[in-house]
């Protein structure tokens, strides 16, 4: 019988994930070796670029990213498909700036990879593209791909060099200056508006229709259907039952990897798309069982269906990278990812009575119905004979059948309700276990629900209370900017010298919680809210789920020092600059010193010196 | 009596100025070199204080803070002379450092305030008879609590609390000139004397070290300090104030008068412009509360005194300038960074020895020595006696009754300048560990890995709202000689690098997570990073 051609193009995925090239050499790698119609990559910024370039005043475009992520990829599409470029100017264009007439009139100006140009012509182009980027030149605009740290060099190395009009230098340390606060706030352009130009990052564009598209062009490709049924072991080949679990936009298995995408990118870990594919094509191929060939081919699938034998080919686990030596998992950086949550490494009494116990038949049933194979098919020997008590059997054995269960359940449980603690919460399984709050409270920014944005503050200002006070305060209204003389008590402080900012009522001073345009990440800020009017401090303490974590548990009863110094130093910043804000505010007529103390109710009780 | 003008000046230093107190100086080589004096015995926190001591007397004066280098009548620089006085702030100390009834007795809670005043000041005028601290009562409107809850807070700003016994050398965080003390030895029934045995001019010779910088530096750090320092009072101040009751009246209160000053041999320096860069840098942000500015001013101002050290007996010898790897692997297996940390730390203890001998060389080296006769007799002896007391101010074992021939004392000279107690190397090693900077452990020796402390220090100091992490290890390796990473490793050993690269880069990247663990590192992508200062003042165009 006919292997499936489709299986070992998906191979080279995984294998080559470390290629640069991934993007561009696939279309090649899928016509020659497998005869396969390539899977179709997408382009996010394409119709960006189209639409900006086809105005009447397109402004300067960069796209950066990591390699691999599409940047040259993009711009070759829109040479070739959309300005009708020539040919051979593109593959001859490597290292110069290409030239183009746009329909507007004005002159487009390409560069293919800013790393490939060397000294000579970077000096040649410096002073147009200074120009067109500060707006001097309007006439000609840019269309530049080059990876961050490349960029900034570029400018770096233009204001250090010596031999250039000390005027352009100027002008390059602007628009220097400018990039780098443009990218440090993760905008995609400058807000001050100095620097005229739109900065794409193709390795930040994932989003949940992108993921969605990325997995369908892999999972519903022609070609499942026309070889497959040719198969005898076609309804119980492994890679088949794997790709059913992921398909359909309702996949449980599906919305629990696009959630997982989204913290991931909050927390500044984004999947590129290439990472997706990798991740794609390892949960359908994955196999545990030779290290040295972690990827089913048609041959061994054929043989595990044969068999019935499954265990090594669990989805759950191959998401994880589970199939790969520990070493190989650093050349593939989307497993690290995926395994830096800890699924099923993390539980509770809850999860573990269910699994064990079958404490809720009916949600037993209901998984079982998503899937039969890697349930109890798998888990229920190991589980009778721990509940029997059999001596001789391996505990390490059986951990790791618990933790494999863990891990499907963390992938197939519903999402429950924002707010509703009543079923188990799939994000227990995870170091993140408020990563599902996480996500709610984002949906509640901006004119979401009500009631869930001001539960979650109120929790994440207890949070905060308590650990500017090392005390265990109930105080969730008002925000305490609370500081110690010197470092002697690291860190915690007994007294403060600002007024208390709060989330309602009648002071001017202020908390506010919204959502950054850039990264889509929660911030909370202090202002002084009068007659309606806004004046916020700049500085915003960043809700990255990691910091949403700590306050959310700090909040609950966990010790502030107990865990993550980083977010205790953030804090302390973010508190001296939210107090030296506030103070702008008030008159010094009166100046006070206010130590706290907790009374027995958790209360925050103050003590008032006047100096 | 000693005549300074005889005394041998170390390279490129001044002359030992007329009113150099050296009396009681018994041999002269450390501070020809280095100055009067860098005492290891000083914690750097004393020596920020014994500066702002200087500064804090000059402001009250209403004398510009800094001062300038005189010129003499044929245009040359010579020695600044500086006085200043110490008041003995006596009623705060006592309340800081001695009293032990206060907190027992507020832990009483009563409700009956006025009994416990009552009690306490009875118990006062019992132990210390010459102490009226019945003001109190009035300053805290009879709240005893309040009282107590004040005094409580200005204690938790002690420094270095482990470090004396005597209640007369304990001091606070210098957050005002209510706050600052002398350091003394207080005798029986008497004022007490100034006795140097902690404040012995470290902090005179940074005063020095800022007053020599350059001039632009001067005019921008001069209305820093009168601003930071002491207009803008601190509510710590405030308090302190509260607490002195008289002694605030400066007028009628008990001080005591700095006798003579430091000396600085070397009129002008790098160093000592970087020194005062970083004080500019530290002091303009406006919002960093006085209490963290002054750490990063002890940490950094210990660190280029360090650096000083370190460079000064480079440059006395014609050594090539040190370097600084910086270790943070710490006790990896194969960790040859640390290893070349440990190397540099000796190279540079050993720099500091050899110095004091290439100093001492150079006047051997002279004709002046090479024509005094080497006999073993009363003349050539004596001769020999007298011009290492004039020159070093070193007494020989020569006696005109048991002459030793001028060989044997120059032997004596160097042996006794290499076995110097508190010799610069003693202070070196001293310093570097109290500011973060210098590890050491037994059987192992002593290799360089900086604190989060002095982490933090270094963000402030030299990022300005945000700069790329490359050019963050650049600037710390230009400003401070430290190496870090491997680009910074090919500079300092043109082009080649002392360690496997990957060592470097890991040291790199773990540097890199320290500052992430700091909140001051936002990492983002494999190409570019960002060190962030959150305290920079906002934008405003």
């Amino acid at each position: 019988m006919a292997d499936n051609p489709l299986i070992p193009f998906l191979s080279s995925y995984a294998a080559t994930a470390a290629s640069d090239s991934l993007v561009d050499e696939n279309v090649r790698i899928a016509l020659k070796r497998h005869g396969v119609q390539p899977i179709e990559a997408k382009a996010p910024k394409l119709q960006a670029l189209i639409d900006n370039f086809g105005s009447p005043s397109p402004v300067n475009v960069v796209l950066t990213g990591t390699a691999g992520d599409g940047k040259t990829y993009h711009i070759r599409k829109f040479y070739l498909d959309h300005l009708a470029g020539d040919e051979k100017a593109w593959i001859n264009g490597g290292g110069i700036a290409i030239e183009v007439k746009l329909e507007s009139g004005k002159t487009l100006k390409i560069v293919k990879d800013l790393s490939e140009v060397n000294q000579e012509v970077k000096a040649q182009i410096l002073p147009s593209f200074a120009a067109s980027l500060l707006g001097d030149d309007r006439d000609t605009v840019w269309l530049v791909a080059a990876n961050d740290g490349q960029l900034l060099k570029f400018w770096r190395d233009a204001n250090g060099n010596g031999s250039l009009d000390p005027t352009l230098r100027q002008q390059c340390a602007r628009v220097y200056e400018r990039i780098m606060a443009t990218l440090k706030d993760d905008l995609s352009c400058d807000p001050q508006d100095v620097v005229k130009a739109d900065i794409h990052n193709l390795s930040r564009s994932m989003t949940d229709e992108l993921f969605g598209e990325v997995l369908d062009s892999v999972l519903e490709h022609p070609r499942w259907d026309a070889e497959c049924p040719a198969c005898p072991a076609a309804d119980k080949c492994p890679i088949r039952i794997n790709r059913q679990l992921l398909r359909g936009k309702s996949s449980p298995f599906r919305r629990r990897l696009v959630e997982v995408m989204e913290i991931s990118k909050r927390n500044d870990k984004h999947l590129p798309i290439r990472y997706v594919l990798v991740l794609v094509a390892n949960i359908l191929l994955g196999d545990s069982r030779n290290l040295d060939r972690p990827l089913l081919t048609c041959r061994t699938a054929r043989q595990r269906a044969a068999s019935g034998e499954y265990r090594t080919t669990n989805p759950f686990n191959n998401a994880l990278g589970l199939n790969f030596r520990e070493r190989d998992i650093e050349k593939l950086p989307v497993f690290s990812i995926m395994q830096s949550f800890g699924i099923g490494l993390e539980t509770n009494n809850r999860v573990d009575r269910f699994l064990i116990d079958r404490t809720n038949p009916a949600l037993h049933e209901k998984l079982e119905a998503i899937d039969p194979i890697y349930g109890a098919r798998l888990f229920e020997s190991d589980r009778t004979s721990y509940l029997e008590g059999d001596p001789s059997a391996d505990s390490r054995a059986f951990e790791e059948a618990m933790a494999n269960q863990r891990r499907r359940l963390f992938f197939l449980l519903d999402t429950p309700p924002a707010g509703d603690s009543g079923p188990i919460s799939p994000w227990d399984l995870t170091i993140f276990r408020f990563a599902g709050h996480y996500l709610d409270f984002i949906r509640s920014l901006g004119g979401g629900d009500k009631s869930v944005f001001d539960k979650t503050v109120r929790s994440l200002i207890k949070g905060i209370n308590r650990t500017l006070t090392g005390m265990m305060t109930e105080e969730s209204e008002k925000l305490w900017l609370a500081r110690s003389i010197g470092r002697l008590e690291g860190g915690v402080g007994r007294i403060t010298q600002s007024p208390q900012p709060a989330i309602s009522g009648g002071s001017f001073a202020r908390v506010f919680v919204d959502r950054h345009p850039g990264t889509g990440r929660p911030q909370m800020r202090v202002g002084m809210l009068i007659r309606g009017k806004r004046d916020d401090s700049d500085a915003a303490f960043d809700l990255r789920p990691l910091q949403f974590e700590y306050l959310m548990r700090v909040s609950e009863g966990s010790l502030p020092s107990s865990f993550s110094r980083q977010c205790q130093q953030e804090l302390r910043h973010f508190a001296l600059v939210s107090a030296a804000f506030l103070n702008e505010f008030s008159p010094d007529d009166n100046p006070t010193v206010t130590v706290l103390a907790l009374s027995k109710t958790g209360q925050i009780q103050t003590q008032t010196l006047e100096i | 009596m000693s005549n300074n003008d005889l005394i041998w000046p170390a390279k490129g230093a001044l002359a030992v100025p007329g009113h150099q107190a050296t009396s009681s100086i018994t041999i002269w080589t450390d501070y020809a070199v280095w100055g009067l004096d860098i005492y290891d015995n000083q914690p750097t926190w004393f020596s920020l204080i014994e500066l702002i001591i200087v500064l804090t007397d000059r402001w009250r004066k209403g004398a510009r803070l800094l001062v300038d280098m005189p010129v003499d009548g044929q245009g040359a620089r010579c020695h600044e002379q500086v006085d200043y006085v110490i008041y003995t702030n006596g009623n705060l100390r006592h309340l800081m450092f001695r009293d032990q009834d206060i907190l027992p007795l507020s832990e009483r809670n009563t409700v009956d305030q006025a009994a416990i005043w009552t009690q306490w000041l009875a118990g006062v005028k019992k132990d210390f008879p010459n102490l009226d601290l019945s003001y109190l009562r009035t300053m805290f409107n009879d709240d005893f609590n309040k009282f107590s809850e004040a005094v409580g807070l200005l204690r938790s700003a002690e420094v270095e609390p482990g470090h004396a016994k005597r209640w007369s050398s304990k001091h606070l965080l210098p957050v005002g000139d209510a706050a600052l003390f002398p350091d003394f030895n207080p005798k029986a029934g008497g004022p007490g004397n100034l006795d140097r045995r902690f404040f012995r001019r470290s902090g005179e010779i940074l005063y020095l070290m800022l007053s020599r910088a350059s001039g632009a530096l001067k005019d921008k750090l001069e209305p820093l300090l009168g601003d930071k320092l002491f207009t803008q009072s601190s509510p710590w101040n405030s308090i302190a104030h509260k607490l002195q009751g008289k002694d605030a009246d400066l007028s009628d209160a008990s001080k005591f008068a700095s006798g003579s000053f430091a000396y600085l041999p070397v009129p002008q320096l790098d160093r000592y412009d970087r020194l005062a860069e970083d004080w500019i840098a530290v002091l303009s942000h406006d919002r960093v509360p006085i209490e963290d500015s002054l750490d990063y001013l002890m940490r950094l101002s210990g660190l280029h005194e360090v650096l000083y050290i370190a460079e000064r007996a480079a440059a006395v010898q014609d050594a090539a300038e040190p370097v600084f790897y910086l270790d943070m692997l710490g006790n990896i297996p194969g960790n040859q960074i640390k290893n070349l940390s440990l190397e540099t730390y000796k190279v540079h203890k050993n720099l500091t020895k050899k110095a004091v001998e290439a100093y001492i060389q150079s006047y051997f080296d002279t004709d002046e020595w090479s024509s005094v006769g080497n006999g073993a007799n009363a003349v050539e002896g004596g001769d020999a006696a007298q011009k290492i007391r004039d020159r070093f101010l070193f007494k020989t074992s020569h006696k005109q009754a048991h002459p030793v021939e001028k060989e044997e004392q120059a032997r004596e000279l160097l042996v006794a300048a290499a076995n110097r107690s508190h010799a610069i190397g003693s202070a070196f090693t001293a310093h570097a560990r109290q500011i973060g900077f210098l590890s050491l452990k037994q059987g192992v020796g002593g290799w360089y890995t900086p604190t989060d402390a002095l982490l933090e220090a270094l963000v402030v100091a030299n990022v300005d709202g945000v700069m790329e992490y490359g050019e963050f290890l650049k600037t710390i390796y230009r400003r401070y000689s430290f190496v870090v990473g491997t680009e910074e490793a090919k500079a300092f050993n043109k082009g080649s690098l002392p360690a496997p690269g990957q060592l470097f880069v890991a040291n790199e990247r773990r540097f890199e997570e320290r500052l992430l663990a700091l909140g001051f590192v936002d990492r983002k992508s494999d190409d570019c990073a960002f060190v962030i200062n959150p305290f920079s003042a906002g934008k405003t165009e």
